[in-house]
Formats: structure tokens, sequence, C-alpha cells
């Protein structure tokens, strides 16, 4: 097009965009109740505006969600505020397990329960005023197949479903047993819900309840509520601290929370046996157990989430620590499981004089980094031109196996898979009863074969790991250990010397250069740790790095090399570099 | 080229200027949306700021896509629109000091009346600016309606009643950074005879106390303006204040070598200093058999008192001594302190040392300011002896 063709078409598109700009005739278009072919799936978009509605229907939507989905692929949750849900959709509707599934678009709240209120048992109306009943609603609303209802929403709708009321939560938990409306409703649920064995006690969700959260229409931990229901877990949000009063609570007695936080856990190790671990999904509230700016406490929440998994480890629990927005988890399970293969890079052997790094893409240990964080990071560009270990908890692929084999699918010949936090699930492994190790094995097994994992980067303990503790992981993790100790309990911890246990390298994974700024300061704290050495041995340096882009971590390696230009520096995939160590140590140690 | 684009460039415009001229033919607005603010506990008007206050979002029915509009609410917390086309709209409101309601259809006419009945993030109570001297001072409650922390609170002065957080001559504010009780009272000061360039003798002026919540994007809430007058401005004496130690006795010193002595050369007050003779590093303190009430908050207390010092080029002023008031008895707990080397600075002979609590650091959790029974200073890094004398040690408010 030369210039004068162009100067038209872009006056006269101008003129016509006038035009229609100016049409007070267009009107949006009218929407009509339609049923779904059965292979077709419903799709709902959620207000996601700041109100106690749209919190509330959030509610009610999470319930109706993980009912529909137990019997199969029936209802797509969307949000007009958050794009993860559209993104993972139309990544599977292009070219995954959703190709070819029908959508049906459910245009209202009044017409989502339309079509689904004969899956539906009855209603649950929980108590705003205490909280915590909505979460104890959710937990009976998996096990009944009930709608969760504020007051609010029941004035308006109970009346139309024509369902019967399971329970009025409203007025029920006064403080008589424990002298706290909020432990009253959990352990009035321990013994309704755990003890009775309804529950399933593969499953712990730790969601934050409305306190913080309803007024500013914050649904975070709402919209996860379909697993919850899915699953029929035992839904709760307490304190793991014993020396202070949790914010939402503070007329209760010291510990109040801690107490019935160990009641549950001890139910639910009743009810596993010994056969089964279980996950925590789902985090701490910031605000209400920890010290953050506006609501100071004596606990920081690095040392909060420590605590959590330093009480849980002993019930055979592990965290699934950042949970919020993870949307659809009762669909997205339902992706067939597949064996995954990574592939592993043809191992070479160390030069004298180099200095080896390599970097742990890491805290892909919960939902949340893997749903809403890792598509930013994996997408960047210049993935594949350094060789990374992506930090990823394998047993994530009970809620999100499409995603997990996405990344496997897409993945560079640079890029490896580990597990994150500790193993499959983030525990604390000097806290396992002895007892329970060959059931640690087998959990972690399980999940390391399934996804061709045989490394353990960033194991998280208070101390360094014990004979018992390294004899489990050579089981499942014999190429490498890695791990931080932070003795937060006061109790002498301390890092491992490097060593090869039975043949397994266990080395520290060095953290100072974890959060990532720029590539300047991450190069500066990365040379901190790597001393001055004239050594010809080989020297090995392991960085956790989190959340950050390949690209930004490349700018610092290149940095760290001009900063640091007597060192000859290579970056080498983690297989290799576990086995560079573990030849240069028995080399070294004959 | 470029002749053929003159020649044609204008024929465009000019049929581009005759369509925009048919634009404006359209009826004139003929609608108009007037409403209220209202606080759906009190039924008192939610005020806010006429600049970065509250606005509400209209979205015009009947246009795909359609531009939102937005309206101002007034400073009283009453808004109006009265150049709106009669048509349906989505209306809501958008920025706020409120928690956010539904959005709702509304048919918009000739007069429509749209009262909006919401819940405030905080609630301003029992509001009084008085004159005390040559300082405006604010007293207030605050009830939350959330547990989000209280970020700020502030008094704002302007000559127009708009007067706000975004419209002031001088503000007065205070970061909090917590949850507060309706119990609390607040108190925010400007001190006229400080500001006197901006603040002039025997006007007035409009002072507002505000709050913002730590929700985000949350706008200010506030109490209603007051014009006041800011009268003649006297020049500043010292404050009388609270006795902390009058230092007319030995009882309850201790520290330096030996025992302290009661000293008559030149007290700062009354008749004696308390005395202490030291050959170098030295902790001076008092145990307060009957603990003093300091009748000052935090915000704007002051601990004042007199130091003699022979010879400071002796301290080595890099060394972190400390100076320490508690209300434990002890040091370390319950404590606030100040550091000698970033907050002091000493000569020879007497000085007066003025210290605010609020640029204190705190240690051991939070002191009771109405029970103080300790205080200590020292230093331990001295290259040679010194003799130390204190005076006249009080608590007063500065504002």
């Amino acid at each position: 097009m030369n210039f004068f063709t162009g100067s038209i078409a872009f006056l006269l598109s101008g003129i016509l965009l006038s035009v229609s700009g100016c049409d007070k005739k267009g009107s949006l278009p009218s929407s009509s109740m339609q049923e779904k072919p059965e292979n077709a799936m419903y799709v709902y978009t959620l207000k996601g505006s700041s109100t106690v509605s749209s919190y509330d229907e959030a509610m009610a939507v999470a319930c109706i969600q993980g009912i529909l989905n137990r019997d199969g692929i029936h209802l797509y949750v969307l949000s007009n505020t958050l794009n993860k849900p559209s993104y993972w959709l139309d990544k599977f509707m292009a070219r995954g397990w959703l190709a070819g599934k029908e959508q049906v678009p459910v245009s209202s709240f009044e017409q989502l329960l339309e079509l689904t209120k004969t899956k539906l048992k009855g209603v649950i109306i929980w108590d705003t005023e205490v909280p915590a009943t909505m979460n104890v609603a959710t937990t009976l609303a998996g096990l009944e197949d009930a709608l969760v209802l504020s007051p609010d929403m029941a004035n308006t709708y109970l009346e139309k479903l024509g369902l019967p009321v399971i329970k009025d939560f409203r007025g029920v938990f006064t403080g008589v047993e424990t002298g706290s409306k909020k432990n009253d409703a959990y352990r009035w649920a321990i013994r309704e819900f755990l003890e009775t064995g309804r529950c399933n006690p593969h499953w712990l969700y730790l969601y934050e309840d409305s306190y913080m959260t309803r007024h500013k229409g914050n649904v975070g931990y709402v919209v996860t509520r379909d697993w919850a229901v899915y699953n029929r877990g035992f839904v709760y949000d307490l304190s793991p601290w014993g020396d202070e009063t949790p914010l939402d609570d503070p007329g209760q007695a010291l510990g109040t929370d801690l107490q019935t936080y160990k009641l549950m856990l001890e139910a639910v190790l009743k009810l596993t046996k010994g056969q089964q671990m279980t996950e925590v999904a789902g985090f701490f509230s910031f605000p209400k157990y920890s010290n953050i700016e506006g609501y100071p406490s004596k606990h920081d929440p690095v040392p909060t989430e420590w605590e959590t998994v330093y009480q849980i480890s002993p019930y055979n629990c592990y965290q699934n620590t950042v949970a919020h927005n993870c949307f659809n988890q009762s669909i997205h399970s339902q992706a067939p499981q597949k064996q995954m293969k990574q592939g592993r890079p043809q191992l070479r052997a160390p030069e004298n004089g180099k200095t080896y790094i390599s970097i742990l893409m890491a805290d892909y240990d919960s939902a949340t980094p893997l749903y809403e964080f890792m598509p930013t990071h994996w997408e960047d560009k210049a993935r594949g031109s350094m060789p990374f270990l992506w930090g990823i908890n394998p047993n994530l692929s009970e809620s999100y196996p499409d995603i997990m084999q996405y990344l496997y699918e897409t993945k560079t010949d640079n890029d490896f898979f580990a597990a994150d936090a500790s193993a499959a699930g983030y525990m604390n492994p000097n806290r396992i009863d002895p007892a329970y190790l060959p059931l640690f094995i087998r959990h972690n097994k399980k999940f390391y074969e399934q996804w061709d994992m045989s490394l353990s980067p960033m194991v998280l303990d208070t101390d360094e790991p014990s004979p018992a503790v390294k004899d489990a992981f050579v089981e499942f993790s014999p190429d490498g250990f890695a791990t931080i100790v932070i003795d937060f309990q006061n109790a002498g911890g301390k890092l491992p010397e490097p060593h090869i246990w039975k043949g397994m390298p266990v080395i520290e994974l060095i953290n100072n250069a974890g959060n990532f700024y720029n590539a300047e300061q991450t190069a500066r704290e990365m040379s901190v740790s790597i001393p001055a050495s004239k050594d010809e041995i080989p020297q090995y340096y392991f960085f956790r790095i989190i959340w950050t882009s390949p690209n930004q971590v490349i700018s610092a390696i290149n940095r760290l090399k001009e900063i640091r230009p007597e060192l000859d520096i290579e970056v080498i995939d983690a297989y290799n570099f576990f086995h560079f160590f573990k030849t240069t140590h028995q080399e070294n140690n004959k | 080229m470029k002749r053929i684009r003159l020649y044609f460039l204008p024929f465009f415009l000019g049929l581009f200027v005759f369509y925009s001229c048919e634009l404006d033919n359209y009826d004139y607005p003929d609608a108009a949306l007037t409403g209220s603010i209202i606080d759906s506990e009190t039924n008192e008007l939610i005020e806010s700021d006429i600049i970065n206050g509250t606005t509400i979002k209209l979205i015009e029915h009947g246009y795909d896509p359609v531009s939102p509009q937005y309206l101002r609410v007034k400073n009283d917390g009453t808004y109006a629109n009265t150049l709106l086309f009669s048509n349906t709209y989505t209306v809501q409101p958008d920025q706020r000091n409120f928690l956010q309601i539904d959005e709702q259809e509304v048919k918009i006419g000739k007069d429509t009346q749209l009262d909006f009945r919401v819940t405030p993030y905080i609630r301003v109570k029992d509001a009084k600016i008085v004159k005390e001297g040559n300082n405006i001072i604010a007293t207030f409650r605050l009830q939350q309606t959330t547990p989000d922390a209280v970020a700020k609170i502030g008094l704002y002065a302007h000559s127009q009643s708009i007067v706000g957080e975004p419209v002031y001559l001088i503000a007065a504010e205070i970061a909090l950074n917590r949850q507060v009780t309706g119990e609390e009272t607040f108190k925010v000061a400007i001190n006229v005879a400080r500001n006197t360039a901006l603040l002039k003798p025997n006007q007035s002026y409009y002072f507002r106390i505000g709050a913002v919540s730590s929700i985000a994007g949350a706008k200010f809430n506030y109490a209603s303006a007051q014009l006041i007058n800011v009268g003649e401005i006297s020049p500043e004496i010292e404050p009388e204040g609270t006795s902390f130690d009058k230092c007319e006795s030995t009882e309850g010193w201790a520290g330096g070598d030996g025992d302290p002595t009661l000293d008559s050369d030149n007290p700062q007050e009354g008749n004696h200093s308390v005395r202490f003779q030291s050959g170098g590093g030295f902790i001076i303190q008092k145990n307060f058999g009957q603990p003093v009430n300091a009748n000052v908050g935090l915000e704007y207390g002051v601990l004042q008192f007199h130091l003699y010092i022979s010879d400071v080029s002796v301290i080595n002023w890099d060394w972190p001594g400390q100076i320490e008031i508690t209300s434990s008895g002890n040091p370390d707990s319950q404590e606030l302190h100040w550091n000698f080397m970033s907050q002091l600075r000493l000569r020879n002979g007497w000085n007066k040392v003025v210290l605010k609590l609020s640029e204190a650091e705190v240690s051991g959790g939070n002191i009771d300011l109405a029970a103080i029974n300790f205080f200590r200073i020292y230093h331990l890094d001295v290259q040679g002896p010194v003799e130390i004398k204190i005076d006249n040690m009080k608590f007063y408010e500065e504002y």
C-alpha cells in the first residue's frame, strides 16, 4: 500500500469507526438457559468484584463445582479478574486432553443453580459471625453433597431452590466448650467428621476463612474449595503457635488453636493408620498468625511456615503451601495420569580448576506457583540456553497432572525436573516417626517414579538428616540430596558436611541468592558464597533461585563471571553436578 | 507524492469535520442523577475528598463497547451530575472509603435520586478540635468496621472547606499500621507558632480529621471540617510538663565510682543536681520506688533532662551507649531507648537533652508510659575520668 491509498484507507476507517461508535441502537446479546450435551461442560465466570456477594457467590459455585465434577468434567470456572483459568483452558482445549470438549456458557448464578440443583441434596447455612463455620460448612458440603450459603444468600435463594436445610450453623457455636466459638466449631467438626471416619484422611485443607477476606471480596481461598468438596476433605484455619493468641480470636485461652490443631492431626493419623500420607493444602493466614506490617506478632512468616511443617510432619502430613487462586482442581485432576520421562544428560567427568555451579529454579512446591507463576517463567525465550533444574513437587500431580505433563512435553534438553521442598510434599523428614519411614519411602517412590525423578535438591529440616532419613532417600532419590537447615527450634541443628551416603551425594543447597531483585545483586550474593580458591580441585555451588525467569538468572551468571574473573565458572545440569561432586569427593577421600 | 497528499487531505478532513458536526446535533443532556453516600448504621453522610476521593462508575446501556463515566462525590458525601442522557445505566461506586456494594441497573431520567447505603471502612467518632496555646489539637476515637489495620491518621488544615489529605496547607500525620480499639483516644496536633508562614495569626482555617484503612486502594474517612480562628500566636515557652525526677535527692540513684552525691554548684533547677564520678566507662541508673505517670503519649511525648559532662573528648561517640526508660523496673524489658551515637550531640558542661519518645527504639515489649520506674544512661567506651551530673528530668508533649 503506498502512502496515498494508505491515507485514504486510514481516513475512511476513522470515519467508519466514528459512525459505528455512535450507534445508539446496539445492545448486549440476551442470554437463555441451555442444557448441555453429554460431552460438554458448563463454563461459568465469577463476577470477581470486591463485594461480599461476590465472595458468597464464589463459595456456592465452588460447592456446585466440587459435587458436579465428581461424576466427570461438568463445570469449569473462569474469573473476570484473573486470567489463569482461561489461560489453562485455552491451552488444554487447543492441544491437550480437553480438545474437542464443547463449552456451554452459563450466564448467571441463577441459571447455574437451575441447571445443577438436582445434583444438590441440601443447603448448609454458615454463621458469618463465626468465620470458622464457613470451613466447617465446606467440609460438611463435601460429605453431604450440599450447597454452602451465607445467610444473605439463603434469604435470596433458599425458597427458590426448594432444597432442605441440612445444617444451619447460625448461633450454634457459643464458646461453651473451649471459651472460643472458633475452636468449638472445629472441635465439633473433628468429632463429627474425622473421628467418625467420614472425611477422606488423605486431604486436609488449610483454607483461610472469611475473617480477613469476605468484606473485600477476596476469593483466593474460596475458589479452591471445589477441590475440598470433591475430595470430601476436612477444611480448617488455625494458628500453629501456642504462645500467642491469633488475631481473629484474641479472647481465646492461650494455645487453644494449637490444641485443636493437634486434635485434628491425631484424628487424621488414626484414620490413615500409617497406610497413607496426608496433604495439607493451603497456607496459614499471614495477618492472623504472623508478623506482617499492620499486624504485629511475635513470629515472622517464615518461622510460621516452618512451625506449621514442624507440627504436622510427625503425623505423616506434608504441606502444599501456597494454594490460593487455584481454580478448577476438580477438573484438572481428572486429566489422565501418565508415566512421564524427562531423560538424563550424558554424564561427563569433572575438570580440575573449574568452579561448577548448578541452579535450582525453585519453589514450585505448591499449587499456586505451578498454576499461576510458572507460565511466565516457562514461556521465557531464554529457557533452554542454560541448564536448569526446575523444582516441582511431584505430589502436585494429584491436582494438576495436566500442567505438569505440559511442562514435560515442552521441555528443552536443558530443562530438568526434581522435587522441590523436601520430596513429594513439604515435610521435615527428621520429624517422621521411624516406624513410618517405610510409608514415607513408598509415598515418595510412587511420585518420583511417575515423574522420572531421582534428585531431592531442597530438603528442608531443622537439623542435618539422620542416617535413617538418608537411608530412606537413597531408596527414591539416589542421584542426590541437597538440604537447607534452619534451626528454628534452637536445638543445635546444623548443616551436614558434604558427603556421599550409600552412593547418594549429600550437600547444602545455598539459600542466600534465593530472592532475585536484579542480576547485579544476585551475582554478588552468589559471589559471597564462593570463597577465593586457588585449589585445583573442582569446586561445587548449588544455588536456589525462587520464581525467576531464565533470562534473569542467565544475566546474573554472566555478571558473576564478570565480577569473579579469576574463576573458571561453568553452569552445569544438576545430574552432572551431583555426579561431578561424587566423583571429586570419592577421588579426594580415597 | 507530497503534492497529491496536500490535495486530498483537506478533502477528507472536510468530510471528517462535516461528519463531526452531525455528531454534535444530538439532544442536549436531559437527565440528572443526584444522591448521597450514607452510613447504613448511623445514617450519616460518609464524607470524602473532592480530589482523589470517592467516585461512582456509570456504564450507559446500549453501547458496545462503552467507556464508563465517573462521577466525583463531594467532600460532604453528596454527588450530582446533571449532564446525563436519559437511559438505563449500570451504576457502582468505584474509588471509595467504604465496603463495596453490588452494581445496580438504574433508569436515569430527569431527576433521578440514588443514595448508596454502605459501611465506611472507618468511623471517626467523638472528634474534637480545639486551640490550646499555640496548638490546634484534635482528639478522636476510631471505629474500624473491618479487621484491616488503620494505616494512617491525620489532621489537615486549609483556608477552604474542601480540606483533606489531598488539599491542605499543613498536615500532621501519624502512621499507625495497626488495628485500633474503639476505646483508644487519638491525639493529632498542629503547632501554629512553627507554621506561621502558612497559618496567619487571627485568621480562620478549616481543620479536618482523617483516617485511612490499609485495605488496598482505600480512600480517607473523615470527620467534618471545623472552622477555627488560630488567634494570636504567643512566643514559645518550655512546657512545665510532668516531673520525672527533680534530682534533689540521691534516693534510687546508683552508678559511677562510689556513691552518687548531691551537688549544689550551678544546678539547672531547684537546689541540687545528682553528681557521679567515673574513671572511665559508666553505667548510671535510677530505680523509682513509685512509678511515674509521664502524662504523655508516644506520638508527642518528650523526655527532657540536663546532663553535665566534664570532658566529652574522652567519650568515643561511635560506641553505642544508650539512654533508657522502662516500666519493668529493669533494663531491656518494656523499654524505650535512644542511642548516644545517632541522637546526642553534647558539649563540655551542662547540656539540655531533649529526646522525642517517637524517635526512641522499643526493646522487650511496649513501655507503660503511665508507670515508668527505671532510668539508665550508660557508655562503656570512655578513655579517661569524667564527672557527670543530672538534673531536672521531666516529660512534656511538644507538637
